[in-house]
């Protein structure tokens, strides 16, 4: 047992029973030894089934929706700046949110690690050593350097430290430098326009419209979503629509501007591999650049609409 | 399913010359939703709009689209054709083919088959225009001004002229404001009390005004027609029913070397005092920072001496709360505190004094007995310099801007002090000479002329005392070389500021402050006087610099802008307001953030379906002004602005791709 | 379905069309750009009949997605028109729509839309001339640029 998981759990357990709060959000074991599950601990008992180590991928935010009673989540840096976007947009109250922060070097791409391992292969464990993932399987142990089975977006991850905490387990870790740097823009940067175009058209071919991206991202918490209305239907119902999907997921980035928290949660939802992430970090970087703001960095963080303003207002255009 | 009727109009040949009407009408009558397409040759004419109102009737339209001239030129007229056929005013669309089509495109082809889309896009929206309808709020008639100068008094008078109720709140103990101060106005050299005092007096005397002098704003809620005000009247500890005036109090009071904040801390007070000779209200207050019987219990000699028993040590502060249709901001301004411009003695040389000391040292009933002495000696003073845009157009001591008033009341300022002393010598140094209004460039030329006031272009790059002068070092760049002065007296035209308080009052009111810290107005040229609430107005300096006849005519037009908005029987808001669907609005506050009228507010919304309490956006229609930033804003299509929904223009999108030609 | 069919089928067949005329939508605000619109028309200031205009109130009420929408729906151009910063009839509505709009390019480049087919521009009620210069520059850059194509024409 991984001396993180242990601090984990004696410290959700402690703030169970003490009465700080009445809800521990976390992970715990799921299916198969790479991969976690959402874990609610509202009892002491319950918190023994925590546990955090690099299969803990989901950004726990997505689970925090207008608390009525103090919660406490067990966050990631990611899942941090999701927290801090979604309070500063009305879905909770700070006073309700403890945010027990953990430091993350970057979490397991299930589906990648599967494929870099060569299917099928029975994984009994996964582990961290160093700079290292150890796979435990039926036949043996393999290394992989960590970056190679990570999610893309924890090869750039800014928040490997939450930014914004109320307390932090383990020793923090420095944010990676591609953060600013954006490497994994490098490719969408040096196309020209009719590239960048048809690179789009291949990729949103797919999308099947399961909206598996929108269901895991914490900052999709509207009642109801553009794509899905009638009056106006601003994009036609349905996958399998070029054009359709171009405005889905073209809305999708415009409306997750300055608010993404870069966990990766919808690209790694996706059924159809398609690089959402790309969008989100371009996005990142326009809103950068241009308002100098990184969504959940900061406690006294504005929203992006507030910086538009005639106060705020930096460039002048025209 | 709306039956919408189309009318293309040909404008005499405006529009027929370059649009085939008939054809218009004609492919018209086949887009969706439309059930009756003519044409006539001026739809705005009488015989035009009877046609549209038959036609709404014997068609039983439910909404009508105008294909012609621009909705600023006839939109009114054609709302006018739907009210008269009982249809809802707003169930009126027009398409400009007229200006943006006939008048730009000559080829009949393109100009036609742009008219058809223009009009089949006006029909897409007016398919979807819903019955819109003004909201009406009653008008509490009373009117509250912040402020007692000059600007204030006028918008008083002015409004209580109008047969309305004013409250003026006042935050020293007399109104009369900075004006009160001058000792000669420019440039006419009237004596600035000789044409003051009458209206402070009409103001006191008026049974429309009540007058609350020692007294703030705390607190102001709600909106235009009904602001719920806090003020809070200071604790005067002088009972104002009973006191006469007598002024045996002030006389008696044996604290006498307080320094006068109206004589700009050349002169001295009491502790118990009126702030001048003329105050209106002829009240003392006790400055109970430096009372005797507040500070140590003893003394108490004003209550002994008052005839009226009017002293009341007991007095606490009053929290007077009222209604108000209108609010007045007509604060007025700072003056620049040259204390930490190193260049011209750091406040640390006593004869180096602003603008404002001069003017009540020029004052028959100032400091110095309208005498011209120094203060460091009490001598008088025979060689003075004047230095113009002190903290004004400088952007590293003080604003960038130009304060406006310096020039004119430098060149008073040297030409009263000819006139008490004509062996003295004026010397001033200017950037640019500012004399743009009626009288004032003459006024400056008399100066020079006149009064022999000696004008250098140049700045002045430092001064410090050389034995009992002030040496100052200049340069006179019309000349050339250096320019040393050994001044008796040295006079800065100190920049005119924001009040300090300035930023805290706009908070209060939800006015905003400009980049200098002046209030903003709502339209730089359209609207200076109006702000971005309505129902509150600006005067004077609290605005910008402002010269008195500026500040006079600023007052008066809020004050027409009050009596218009009193004169109403009924607030009636825009009927294209924004409006929040709460079951879609997720409470994420991005239009709140938006919102540049505060005219949105979180509420708390039962949502039963999800059986909790949400909070959720709400927009006061009252402070809407239907600009729609706000729905720009939503994401989940929660806040929309009537008139112009997301679902009405994106049908238009709809309607133009439709018809795009193969 | 239908709609869709329709409007990928009339983005092929124009492109065939010898003389192919692009749609330039403009979103223009009531106060400024659609008065000096207007103002153009008055003084019969000539320009491309490419574009087709939907009034707003203000640059401020713009959504993104209407823009996005245009293009998904086959529109060749989009161009937004406000009033000039400070003189916003509704104080800052414009400075709503420039943040907006900094948003809706970044997001055009990185789905490869041509910066030409998007222009923001603020353009008074007395600006009838920089209103025809804007529409005729555009419309010359999407003849240039021909028909949008998002990777499906």
């Amino acid at each position: 047992m991984s001396d993180l998981t242990d601090k984990v759990r004696a410290r959700a357990k402690e703030l169970l029973e003490s009465g700080e709060v009445k809800l521990v959000i976390g992970h715990a074991r799921g299916t198969t030894p790479y991969r976690s599950r959402p874990h609610f601990a509202s009892t002491p008992e319950q918190t023994a089934d925590l546990i955090h180590d690099v299969t803990c991928a989901t950004n726990l935010a997505v689970y925090v929706s207008k608390p009525k009673e103090k919660v406490a989540v067990i966050a990631k840096g990611c899942d941090a700046r999701s927290l801090i976007t979604i309070i500063n947009e009305g879905q909770a109250e700070r006073g309700n949110v403890v945010i027990v922060g953990v430091p993350c070097e970057g979490k397991l791409d299930e589906g990648g690690l599967l494929e870099r391992l060569g299917f099928p292969r029975q994984v009994k464990a996964v582990r961290e050593e160093g700079e290292e993932v150890v796979v435990e399987g039926t036949e043996g142990e393999v290394r992989v350097a960590r970056d190679e089975v990570v999610m893309p977006n924890c090869t750039y991850c800014r928040a490997r430290t939450p930014a914004v905490r109320d307390e932090l387990i383990g020793d923090p870790v420095p944010a990676r430098e591609e953060a600013d740097s954006y490497p994994d823009l490098a490719e969408l940067d040096a196309m020209t326009e009719a590239e960048r175009a048809a690179f789009w058209h291949e990729q949103l071919s797919k999308c099947i419209r399961c909206y598996a991206c929108r269901n895991a991202c914490p900052s999709c918490f509207c009642p109801e979503c553009f794509v899905d209305e009638y009056h106006p239907q601003w994009a036609l119902h349905g996958g399998g629509q070029f054009r359709g999907n171009w405005m889905w997921n073209i809305g999708r980035a415009q409306h997750l501007a300055g608010r993404c928290s870069a966990c990766g949660s919808c690209q790694r939802g996706c059924p159809v591999d398609i690089p959402l992430m790309l969008l989100n970090r371009w996005m990142e970087r326009a809103t950068n650049e241009a308002f100098d703001h990184l969504a959940g960095m900061s406690e006294e963080q504005k929203q992006l609409a507030a910086l538009f303003r005639k106060a705020e207002a930096k460039v002048e255009h025209g | 399913m709306p039956r919408v009727g189309v009318f293309v109009c040909q404008c005499g040949t405006n529009i027929a010359k370059s649009v085939d009407c008939a054809k218009v009408a004609e492919e018209a009558a086949k887009l969706p939703y439309v059930a009756h397409a003519a044409t006539y040759v001026y739809m705005c004419s009488s015989a035009g709009q009877q046609m549209i109102e038959d036609a709404i009737r014997e068609h039983n339209l439910s909404a009508i689209v105008v294909s012609a001239c621009t909705p600023q030129m006839h939109q009114k007229t054609f709302e006018g054709c739907t009210e008269r056929s009982g249809l809802n005013r707003y169930m009126s669309t027009m398409a400009n083919i007229r200006e943006q089509c006939s008048y730009v495109h000559k080829d009949p082809e393109l100009a036609t088959q742009k008219a058809l889309e223009l009009t089949a896009m006006a029909a897409a929206k007016a398919a979807r225009d819903e019955p819109l309808f003004q909201s009406e709020a009653p008008i509490n008639r009373k009117a509250l001004i912040v402020g007692g100068g000059v600007a204030g008094i006028q918008a008083a008078l002015d409004i209580a002229e109008a047969g309305y109720e004013v409250t003026v709140v006042e935050k020293t103990p007399s109104i009369g404001g900075r004006m009160s101060q001058f000792d000669k106005t420019f440039p006419t050299l009237d004596c600035s009390a000789c044409i003051l005092t009458p209206k402070m007096v009409e103001a006191y005397q008026n049974p429309n005004i009540r007058l609350l002098t020692y007294a703030e704003v705390e607190q102001v809620g709600g909106f235009v027609g009904n602001f719920e005000v806090k003020i809070r009247k200071h604790a005067r500890s002088v009972d104002e029913e009973k006191c006469t005036g007598c002024g045996s109090c002030w006389e008696k009071c044996p604290q006498k070397k307080i320094p006068s904040e109206y004589d700009e801390q050349l002169g001295p007070r009491t502790a118990i005092y009126v702030p001048f000779p003329q105050a209106v209200p002829l009240v003392p207050v006790i400055d109970r920072e430096n009372c005797l019987k507040f500070l140590k219990d003893r003394c108490g000699v004003c209550q002994k001496v008052c005839p009226a028993n009017a002293v009341d040590y007991t007095q606490e502060d009053e929290i007077i709360e009222d209604t108000f249709g209108a609010i007045v901001v007509a604060t007025g301004f700072d003056v620049w505190d040259h204390s930490d411009y190193g260049e011209y003695g750091a406040g640390q040389i006593p004869d180096v004094i602003s603008g404002i000391q001069f003017e009540r040292m020029l004052n028959l009933s100032g400091p110095t007995h309208g005498k011209v002495l120094r203060p460091s000696d009490g001598k008088e003073a025979k060689t003075v310099v004047f230095v113009q845009c002190a903290g004004s157009r400088d952007d590293q001591h003080g604003y960038p801007y130009c304060s406006k008033v310096c020039c004119m009341y430098t060149a008073k300022h040297a030409i009263l002090l000819r006139e008490k002393a004509p062996d003295a010598q004026a010397y001033i140094f200017y950037i640019d000479i500012r004399a743009t209004g009626k009288g004032y460039e003459e006024f400056i030329r008399d100066a020079q002329r006149k009064y022999g006031a000696q004008y250098i272009r140049g700045r002045v790059s430092r001064m410090f005392r050389q034995g009992d002068k002030v040496r100052v070092f200049g340069v006179d760049t019309l000349g050339g070389g250096q320019v040393k002065i050994d001044a008796d007296l040295v006079v800065l035209a100190t920049a005119i500021e924001p009040r300090h308080d300035a930023k805290a009052l706009s908070q209060l009111l939800g006015i905003g402050c400009d980049n200098n810290g002046f209030f903003n107005e709502a339209h730089p040229k359209l609207a200076p006087v109006d702000t971005m609430s309505a129902g509150i107005y600006i005067a004077g300096a609290a605005q910008f610099a402002r010269d008195i006849p500026d500040t006079v005519a600023m007052a008066s037009a809020t004050a027409a802008k009050v009596v218009g908005l009193f004169s109403k029987e009924k607030l009636l808001s825009e009927p294209s307001v924004a409006n929040c669907d709460v079951n879609l609005c997720s409470g994420c506050r991005a239009c709140y953030v938006t919102c540049p009228y505060d005219a949105i507010e979180m509420t708390e919304h039962d949502d039963r379906a999800a059986r909790m309490t949400r909070m959720v956006a709400c927009v006061n229609e009252n402070l809407c002004h239907g600009c729609g930033a706000c729905s720009g804003a939503c994401r989940s299509g929660a806040m929309t602005l009537r008139a112009f929904t997301d679902n009405q223009i994106e049908a238009q999108v709809e309607a133009l791709c439709e018809l795009v030609p193969a | 379905m239908a709609q869709q069919l329709t409007a990928e089928t009339a983005t092929e067949e124009r492109a065939e069309v010898a003389e192919w005329r692009p749609t330039l939508l403009a979103y223009l605000c009531n106060w400024c750009s659609y008065a000096g619109a207007n103002l153009a028309g008055a003084s019969r200031m000539p320009y491309d009949a490419a574009i087709r205009v939907i009034r707003v109130p203000c640059s401020g009420r713009v959504d993104p997605l209407m823009i996005y929408k245009a293009f998904e729906r086959g529109v060749d151009g989009v161009l937004v028109g406000g009033c000039h910063l400070g003189d916003c009839h509704y104080s800052e509505g414009n400075y709503a729509c420039q943040g907006r709009m900094t948003l809706v390019k970044a997001l055009l480049k990185a789905a490869g839309i041509e910066e030409g087919r998007f222009r923001l521009e603020w353009i008074s009620a007395s600006e009838g001339s920089i209103f025809q210069a804007v529409v005729n520059e555009m419309a010359a850059k999407l003849r240039e640029l021909g028909p949008a194509r998002m990777g499906d024409g």
